[in-house]
């Protein structure tokens, strides 16, 4: 069942994916002050949108592990976490390329891009601690705490163009009261959006199968040591 | 306070090149967004591979294990 889902849904995401594309690239024009390369944001921002959420599932789902000690509960929020990693990743990338044209430099220590890249660092830490701790429920309960932590910092990241001035754009999307683009130019990114999150969905279904033979792997061992 | 420089002194003035510039960027976003999403891929796909080979090894050995005892 679990595979008819996942190629329903790569099925699905693909072809959306690519008729999203063909709109973007042949249908809409360049933007006046831009130019083509206003055209990122159509990955930039369902990217970082999945990577802010993702982490914010994966908070709730530690949250679900602390509090029941449930360890499906521990294999699905490190499941969204490193999948919500690679679109964060995305996310940092393309604004970069993106800025490197606009700003004229590649980075700017601003607080958007600053928290978002130490929210980046928090879970890629959480990944190489779930890696280094071999004991499950201790890796678990450290996973969960950062975790947590680390979802605090990507919602300040959230926030922060609203808190403070920074060199990172303003909210563009009506969702976010921003209403800065046209609408012709605003529904294809979610578009993207719905897309890239299938896509998503897809990574964490196998992430998860991975988690169960891991899990698998693990009591198979202990029964051996203990025979 | 350490000062950014300028990069508009680097681009180039010509607004034929300064265009070709601005899609070469848009392509190379792209592809970023691209191999980071592929590469991630490869990578899981290896893993399962490699957890699939290991879970074989492991039940083989808890069966061989039981059939000696």
């Amino acid at each position: 069942m679990r595979e008819k889902i996942i190629i329903g849904l790569a099925i699905f995401a693909g072809g959306l994916l690519a008729w999203n594309m063909n709109t973007i690239f042949t249908a809409l024009p360049d933007e006046l002050n831009q130019g083509a390369i206003y055209r990122i944001i159509y990955f930039h921002v369902p990217a970082n949108i999945l990577g802010m959420l993702g982490f914010g599932l994966g908070m709730l789902l530690s949250i679900g592990y602390l509090v029941t000690k449930d360890l499906r509960y521990d294999a699905l929020a490190a499941s969204v976490t490193e999948v919500s990693l690679v679109f964060a990743s995305i996310g940092l990338a393309t604004g970069s390329i993106w800025a490197r044209i606009i700003w004229g430099v590649w980075w700017a220590w601003d607080v958007r891009l600053t928290s978002w890249l130490v929210c980046w660092l928090i879970f890629g830490g959480y990944l190489m601690l779930r890696r280094a701790i071999d004991e499950p429920i201790q890796r678990a309960r450290f996973a969960a705490v950062v975790s947590v932590l680390g979802s605090v910092n990507a919602y300040i990241s959230y926030m922060s163009i609203k808190w403070w001035n920074t060199q990172h754009p303003q909210p563009v999307l009506t969702i976010r009261d921003g209403g800065g683009m046209a609408p012709g130019m605003e529904a294809p990114i979610y578009w993207n959006l719905l897309a890239l999150a299938c896509f998503s969905a897809i990574l964490v279904m196998v992430r998860m199968r991975q988690e169960s033979f891991a899990r698998e792997i693990d009591t198979l061992r202990r029964m051996a040591h203990a025979q | 306070m350490k000062s950014i420089p300028f990069a508009g002194w680097h681009t180039p003035n010509d607004l034929e090149e300064r265009l070709n510039r601005n899609v070469q960027y848009m392509l190379l976003g792209l592809g970023a967004a691209w191999l980071i999403m592929f590469t991630y891929v490869v990578l899981i796909t290896l893993r399962e591979r490699k957890l699939r080979k290991e879970l074989d090894r492991v039940r083989r050995m808890v069966e061989s294990a039981s059939a000696d005892r």
